[in-house]
């Protein structure tokens, strides 16, 4: 082949992948970072090193894999980075960190508590998570995304299903202590309300 | 217990064990046959583990019924435009061989240097502690070399990932499986052409570090430990050879610091003792501070503070200096890393709890300190830099009429040793003081909060240029005082109210009041000004504050980095692109000392598609290009071009006097029309 069309087949095979998985790989992305613009340019990222490293990928049947696996190194590398370097830009949020935990429930569809668990344990395990449960990637896939062997993928997948359901039993504790909390409150406020208005027994609206 | 019974206790706990992780590996139907009946079968038999069992489905579920974000709609175009450019490049190397030449960008030292992680948390320290540098004086033309690429083949895990290349040494990261080595090296620059390569390869092991989460860290300038974090603690680790490897995860506070803030009431005048006994548990809660704290004694204003040292005094039970502290654990780093002082015996950052319950508030670490101490209590504190042994402080905060545009951003100098406050009297976010103390770069515009973050950040507003001497100090008591409402809040939920953020209100004594500071302009909460202020009309002496031309348009600047070099004599600007959070455009401009005035209309290099991470190490501004990923070392002339006996040629076109960067981002893409020029 010549060198002219072996860069057009490069071309042509990179913006497959492209068509094939971006929309997967920028979702992978968005839940690891959880903010679209930086999630936006690691996900440009990704396809980039894909296409400077296109030797690297042997068999071509496996390039959802390989895909996930820069993807996935791009973002535990830059997240590793944006915290590394010192000179941070002002961007008025911990770097990497997320917003909130309810911000990331409605963009997610998940639970408060869910979000919030999910949010606390550890990057590698969240990121194990995602791409076996939301991302379907079988165990051998997720193994080579991690870089890691098919055991260890499965025991860090077991790793953090458990630290997941700690978290979120956790969470879910805490929620229920912070409304009971406020109904404490309000309970309170109505004993007051009552001593100066006996009639008004209403309970302010939540 | 007997025996038995242990033996018997023992044996039952492993059964469940191994049933909670088959049924946590069951939820998607991997089990084996013969695994799947022993786990029905125990299920069946224990409740407790059957509970756990449905846990685990039930997050199976909602997991896999998450909502699939869109990605941009730009996101091809944008790749494209990368990869056009990639092509375009290995072209122009390598004519007919395109894909060859791309495979050739391949690093050039053989543990590439993480993209843009050869700057670094103790330049700026280094550079605030060290000599003025003597320019050299032969590199008048822009000498860059690549020093390494990376490469997605490479595992980035055995990619070295610079913390600092200072004065011919670099620090770097290298994880692997969770184990992140801090590691030294050294860096080679030739004089001839003043390029330098930096060392790479196995380097000195000088601390080790497991964790589950991603470890991030900060050198203190001799190198001798790094602040080290992750996204919910900070630990103070001692850099040795030959380290044990320390698993953060299990390092806790002694005593462990309460996640919720508690409000003191205290004087200015207590000073460092207060606010170590601030966040002590063993210290009485004080009550209910109103956030009345007296002012410290007055200090004369606009004068200049001059860097100096801190002295810290290390407690008598100082723990052994080899030995790692979890400073502060149950919180997230917010705005700037965290930082040393030049001398290295503190450490200041900001930072708010995990559960954002509040705002962020600045701490301090004391070298000797088991914790590090909170100072200050309204929730709005963000770290700014160091000043010397001073921190720069800056708060936005609601005010009381409430309103988006009654919020203003506030800056003060805080002085570890005494506890006193100074308020720099006109507003401004994160100022940045020149090594020498006497100039700054401070932002300034309207402010927003952000509900997706739950934080205050800028808006609208440019970045000003300015001298010390403009300024307006006033003793102010912010550091010590809480806010009136900062009882605890029970809601996590921000809003995007001020006025429904109790936490951000003001203490209304720490306004600097334009009667206080006759000086004071820009206004920044309201009345950014949107053009430079009269430069050319009168030059009055000192230098009024400049707006330096660094983003596309005026007031749009949102995102930055300040770099300066060690004899004050450059700044470096990097501001991010519209949209970006992580790529835009670096700016170097010359500081006429004599005027007080940046050449603004000669800038030394003006950049497109830079990396955020832009320091300079001794007479090299380093900077990463996000288009080919390379880390490049510009030699900062002496003088400005203008100025040499042998100028350079006058640059067409839209680049500035510097020179274009080989095959990196691409200063043609700069207009020429930029503000200020």
């Amino acid at each position: 082949m010549s060198a002219v069309s072996e860069d057009a087949a490069d071309r042509t095979f990179i913006e497959e992948l492209f068509a094939l998985h971006h929309a997967e790989i920028y979702a992978y992305i968005f839940r690891m970072v959880r903010d679209a613009d930086v999630a936006a340019d690691f996900a440009q990222d990704t396809f980039i090193k894909a296409y400077k490293a296109q030797d690297s990928l042997e068999d071509r049947a496996k390039a959802r894999a390989w895909l996930y696996q820069i993807a996935h190194r791009v973002v535990l590398d830059e997240m590793r980075r944006r915290r590394i370097v010192r000179f941070m830009p002002w961007t008025g949020e911990s770097h990497g960190a997320a917003p909130s935990a309810e911000h990331l429930a409605m963009e997610m569809r998940l639970s408060g508590p869910l979000a919030r668990a999910l949010a606390r344990i550890p990057e590698r395990q969240r990121a194990a998570l995602l791409l076996a449960e939301v991302n379907d990637l079988s165990g051998l896939e997720l193994a080579g995304t991690l870089g890691i062997s098919h055991v260890a993928a499965r025991a860090l997948l077991t790793r953090a299903r458990e630290s997941l359901r700690v978290a979120l039993a956790d969470e879910k504790r805490l929620e229920k202590e912070h409304e009971a909390a406020i109904d404490a409150e309000y309970a309170e406020r109505a004993r007051g309300a009552e001593g100066h208005r006996p009639s008004d027994d209403s309970r302010p609206e939540r | 217990m007997s025996l038995e019974t242990k033996r018997l206790f023992g044996a039952d706990e492993t059964i469940h064990d191994r049933a909670r992780m088959l049924a946590a590996e069951s939820v998607d139907g991997s089990l084996a046959p013969g695994d799947a009946e022993w786990l029905d079968a125990h299920l069946g038999a224990c409740p407790d583990c059957a509970a756990v069992a449905e846990e685990y489905r039930a997050i199976h579920l909602e997991l896999g019924s998450l909502a699939t974000p869109e990605p941009p709609r730009d996101l091809w175009a944008r790749t494209s435009a990368a990869l056009d450019q990639i092509d375009a490049k290995a072209a122009r190397r390598s004519p007919g061989k395109t894909a060859a030449a791309r495979q050739g960008n391949r690093p050039l030292v053989a543990t590439a240097v993480a993209v843009g992680c050869v700057v670094v948390v103790a330049a700026a320290s280094l550079l605030a502690q060290s000599p003025v540098i003597t320019p050299v004086t032969s590199p008048a033309r822009s000498d860059v070399v690549a020093l390494a690429t990376p490469s997605p083949a490479q595992s980035p895990e055995a990619q070295g990932a610079p913390l600092a290349v200072v004065n011919g040494t670099s620090y770097w990261i290298d994880s692997d499986g969770g184990v992140y080595q801090i590691k030294g090296g050294t860096t080679q620059c030739t004089a001839a052409d003043g390029s330098c390569t930096v060392a790479s390869g196995g380097g000195n092991t000088l601390g080790s570090i497991a964790s589950d989460q991603v470890v991030s860290a900060a050198i203190a300038p001799d190198a001798s430990r790094a602040a080290v974090w992750t996204t919910d603690k900070v630990v103070i680790l001692p850099l040795a050879s030959m380290p044990q490897t320390v698993s953060i995860d299990l390092l806790t506070p002694k005593p462990t610091l309460a996640a919720t803030p508690t409000p003191h009431a205290a004087t200015a005048s207590a000073g460092a003792s207060a606010l170590a006994s601030a966040v002590s548990p063993a210290a009485p809660s004080a009550s209910a501070s109103t956030g009345t704290a007296q002012t410290p004694t007055p200090t004369p204003t606009a004068t200049p503070i001059p860097s100096s040292p801190a002295s810290p005094t290390p407690a008598p039970s100082a723990p052994a200096a080899t030995q790692p502290i979890a400073i502060l654990s149950g919180y997230e780093i917010v705005g700037r890393d965290p930082e040393f002082s030049a001398d290295g015996s503190l450490v200041a950052f900001a930072a708010r709890p995990v559960d954002h319950s509040t705002g962020p508030d600045v701490f301090l670490w004391r070298s000797g300190q088991e914790q590090a101490t909170r100072i200050t209590f309204r929730h709005t504190g963000l770290f700014a830099g160091w000043y010397g042994g001073r921190i720069l402080i800056s708060e936005i905060s609601a005010g009381s009429t409430g309103g988006a545009n009654a919020a203003r951003s506030t800056s003060y100098i805080w002085e570890p040793s005494t506890g006193k406050t100074l308020a720099i009297g006109r507003p401004m976010l994160l100022p940045a003081v020149d090594p020498t103390g006497k100039y700054l770069v401070y932002w300034s515009g309207t402010v927003e909060l952000d509900p997706a973050t739950g934080l205050w950040g800028p808006a609208s507003g440019d970045l000003y240029f300015d001298s010390w001497s403009n300024l307006t100090l006033t003793p102010a008591s912010f550091a010590l005082s809480a806010a009136p409402t900062a009882s605890p809040s029970p809601s996590p939920s921000p809003s995007p109210s001020p006025t429904a953020e109790p936490t951000l209100s003001p203490s209304p004594s720490l306004e600097p009041s334009s009667a206080e500071s006759p000086t004071a302009a820009p206004s920044a909460a309201t009345a950014a000004p949107s053009s430079e202020p009269s430069a050319a009309a009168s030059l009055p002496q000192p230098a009024m504050p400049q707006i330096l031309p660094v983003a596309a348009a005026s007031n749009m600047v949102h995102r930055w980095v300040v770099a300066w070099d060690s004899a004050g004599g450059h700044v470096a600007v990097w501001v991010a692109d519209p949209g970006s959070s992580r790529i835009g455009r670096l700016s170097l401009f010359w500081i006429d000392r004599g005027s007080g005035r940046v050449a603004t209309n000669e800038p030394l290099l003006a950049a497109d598609k830079v990396l955020a991470n832009v320091a300079f190490d001794e007479d090299h501004l380093v900077y990463t290009s996000a288009i080919d990923g390379k880390t490049y070392m510009q030699a900062v002339p002496a003088v400005p071009p203008s100025t040499v006996a042998t100028p350079a040629p006058p640059t067409p076109g839209p680049t500035p006097s510097g020179s274009p960067v080989p095959g990196s981002p691409s200063p043609s893409a700069l207009p020429t029309d930029r503000p200020g020029n």
